[in-house]
């Protein structure tokens, strides 16, 4: 046997895997499915933002305010085109908005006085003020819309509850927002696809998605939602 | 003639033993560096597709299984490439089937890679994940073994096994679990 041919086997696998690889980065146009795989990774592998977060969070009753408070809001635009809930805890705060058939974004930022400025993936922001106990705002999506908003500080089950499955080998985000009264309007993110999300067991946060069991938990404003 | 072959081989091993370990070695650092790209990388969720199947799920669950299937010919053809009285095209269908399945593995590979990543939340998808390591680990080790001639005689059954066992476990982690929970179809 020649002893080249190895070596011309191995650079012909080189060669198609980095042909392949710039395809995929040349098919998407930046593409909006990466924000939703993207905080996963980050949150596993790096420890550092979950622990600077919990650092800022416990520092910030020392700093800024005598407590950390922690609220839940949770309200409709105004054209009822879509529901969202505000989950703030101290001076940070994450935020879940959906339609419960396609439409969704996550945003995460800073509460400052009675100013809430959020930010999500591809311009995605949410900004508000807090007047009492409720918050008015406009929030705007990855895709371009805008919509004023109202949301009024809630008690359990409201919140924001966000699982993690894996749904035939493609990595599943789902995310709710929950209103005072129970209703659970979500969407799951199976890959790049968005569906309505099943609804879950309030008192154990279980669900099952095309049979694949998950639990849904509850998002704490200080939480990373949105991905670097 | 052992008692013959042995002596020869003495010189031949030592060698070898140098090349033996760089190869291990840049083995060893192209399945970590893919394990790293894979968990580093942002799940970009979608990846380019090849027609013909029902999902690109499926895609990947039947080049697996091609795969796969040209690695048993690679195991019968390999146990008889030192066999005297073998055909002689026995050492051409093992290289061609070698290729022929590591090529097939490449488009798997990239959307495991670029779209999925490196995961670690179940027992199956660790060991996958690391499976996919190994794999290609031990393809570039044998490649650049076949690369020197006079290496002692174990060293390729070892490089050659390790590779057809990471394929066959990579195919029971992927391919068999997708045909068993989402069915059986293309």
């Amino acid at each position: 046997m020649s002893s080249r041919t190895p070596l011309i086997t191995l650079g012909a696998v080189v060669v198609l895997t980095a042909l392949l690889l710039v395809v995929n980065a040349l098919i998407g146009p930046p593409p909006p499915p990466a924000r939703s795989g993207a905080p996963v990774p980050a949150a596993a592998n790096a420890p550092s933002p979950s622990a600077s977060a919990t650092a800022s969070a416990s520092a910030a009753p020392t700093t800024s305010t005598p407590a950390a408070v922690q609220a839940v809001y949770a309200g409709v635009t105004s054209g009822k085109e879509a529901t969202l809930a505000i989950a703030v805890n101290g001076d940070k705060a994450a935020a879940y908005l959906c339609d419960g058939q396609s439409l969704e974004a996550w945003y995460q930022g800073t509460v400052t006085g009675d100013q809430v400025a959020l930010a999500g993936a591809n311009g995605a922001v949410l900004t508000g003020s807090i007047s009492g106990s409720a918050l008015f705002g406009t929030v705007s999506t990855p895709t371009g819309q805008s919509f004023p908003f109202s949301a009024a500080q809630a008690a359990p089950p409201a919140g924001v509850y966000q699982a993690r499955v894996t749904l035939n080998g493609l990595a599943t985000r789902i995310g709710w927002a929950v209103l005072p009264d129970g209703t659970e309007v979500g969407v799951a993110k199976v890959g790049d696809q968005e569906r309505p999300a099943p609804t879950f067991d309030a008192a154990t946060g279980s669900f099952t998605l095309d049979g694949t069991p998950g639990t849904a938990e509850q998002v704490n404003g200080s939480d990373t939602v949105v991905g670097g | 003639m052992t008692s013959t072959a042995t002596k020869p081989a003495e010189p031949a091993r030592d060698h070898f033993r140098f090349p033996l370990l760089v190869f291990v070695l840049v083995g060893c650092l192209v399945g970590l560096a893919l394990g790293v790209f894979a968990a580093q990388h942002k799940p970009s969720g979608y990846a380019l597709d090849i027609g013909g199947f029902s999902s690109p799920l499926y895609v990947k669950a039947w080049l697996t299984t091609f795969a796969a299937v040209l690695a048993v010919v690679q195991l019968l053809t390999a146990g008889r490439l030192y066999d005297a009285g073998a055909p002689t095209w026995t050492g051409t269908v093992h290289r061609w089937s070698g290729r022929v399945a590591v090529l097939l593995t490449v488009p798997v590979v990239v959307h495991c890679t670029y779209a999925l990543g490196f995961w670690t939340y179940e027992p199956r998808v660790l060991v996958h994940s690391l499976l996919g390591c190994v794999f290609y680990g031990a393809f570039v080790t044998k490649m650049l073994i076949l690369s020197r001639r006079g290496q002692p005689r174990w060293v390729l059954p070892v490089a050659g096994g390790v590779l057809f066992a990471a394929l066959i476990a990579l195919w029971l982690t992927s391919s068999l679990w997708v045909f068993t929970t989402t069915g059986f179809h293309f």
